[in-house]
């Protein structure tokens, strides 16, 4: 009886499949490929790793910088804020003459600060009053 | 699909790689992951392995071929569509690598055949004088024309669908499943003399 096609082409592929088992790496084999492999691969995946770890960093720098430097800011203002000195206070000359120039400190004792104490009165009637 | 995977040891077969974990092995590979790459190596070594050596006949060229083609889908791995099949896109690579090997060892041999007047090719006579069944089947599968073989090796060998293999062979799904039958047709043509090859024929049951 003559065989259909459809299984006749079955029986090719079993065919196939006996006469190509040959064709698998036997152990020796995949061992050392799969180490030739990996070693070479070293170079590679250190690159990306490397890659990996700069986009990181640049997707964190990207909301980290602005947040330290708005940070810096805060403190900033907060730190440097002009104070009006207290009754008494000991304040440095150079202090005191910053604090006249921005007005929370009276005139006289900022000219005292820039121009010596025994200066000062001297110094508001001859030149500021020329004004 | 399970493809008859190798195992890093030689021992057993590790477990069938899903989309979805060869997705997850990519994803770490893409960030340098070694274990991740490892793990690609060892779930797709044997069938790269048998693709090689199909198309060149000879295992230091397969395992040259194997470690390039690694190699490359590593540097070029940010090219591959994650979420797709691997295999596809990693034996295209394999199959590039080792006809590109092939075709310069064939025009070696020919060039050193030429000095020499000898005819290489083996030709159905040969494949009908081949003492052996088995090598009367892989004399027969050798003689099939280039793209018919790889048709009938990655689908019929290695179990890919025609859509998986056309991928490989960057051709139609319906070109691969053409292909294949006249693959079959030129199979059955030259094994139909003696049915020795059939499975049991010994055993006096074919």
């Amino acid at each position: 009886m003559k065989e259909r096609p459809e299984q006749e082409d079955l029986a090719i592929r079993d065919a196939l499949r006996r006469a190509s088992d040959d064709a698998d790496p036997d152990a020796a084999t995949r061992q050392r490929v799969r180490a030739r492999i990996l070693a070479q691969a070293g170079p590679e995946l250190r690159r990306r790793r490397m890659q990996s770890l700069a986009e990181r960093l640049l997707r964190t720098a990207r909301w980290t910088i602005p947040a330290a430097i708005a940070a810096a800011l805060v403190l900033a203002f907060f730190v440097a804020r002009p104070r009006v000195p207290d009754a008494g206070m000991e304040l440095s000359p150079a202090a005191l003459f910053l604090g006249g120039v921005i007005g929370i400190v009276p005139a006289d004792s900022a000219v005292d600060a820039a121009v010596g104490s025994a200066d000062g009165t001297w110094f508001l009637a001859e030149v500021v009053s020329h004004e | 699909m399970d493809w008859g995977l190798g195992a890093a040891d030689g021992g057993s077969a590790p477990a069938p790689v899903t989309v979805a974990e060869e997705t997850d092995l990519i994803r770490r590979i893409l960030t340098g992951d070694a274990e991740a790459f490892s793990g690609l190596v060892d779930a797709y070594m044997a069938v790269g392995y048998r693709t090689a050596y199909r198309v060149l006949g000879h295992r230091q060229d397969a395992e040259d071929v194997l470690q390039d083609a690694f190699l490359q889908a590593l540097r070029h791995i940010d090219q591959f569509e994650v979420g797709r099949p691997f295999l596809p896109w990693f034996l295209r690579i394999v199959v590039n690598r080792a006809l590109s090997i092939r075709g310069r060892l064939a025009r070696r041999a020919a060039d050193e055949l030429s000095e020499l007047e000898v005819d290489p090719s083996p030709g159905p006579a040969l494949v009908t004088e081949r003492a052996d069944a088995g090598g009367r089947v892989r004399a027969a599968l050798a003689a099939l024309p280039e793209r018919e073989r790889m048709a009938v090796q990655l689908v019929e060998l290695e179990g890919m669908t025609s859509a998986e293999a056309g991928e490989v062979l960057e051709l139609p799904a319906g070109t691969v499943r053409w292909l294949l039958h006249r693959a079959r047709n030129e199979l059955r043509m030259v094994l139909a003399p003696t049915q020795d090859w059939r499975e049991g024929h010994y055993e006096g049951t074919a």
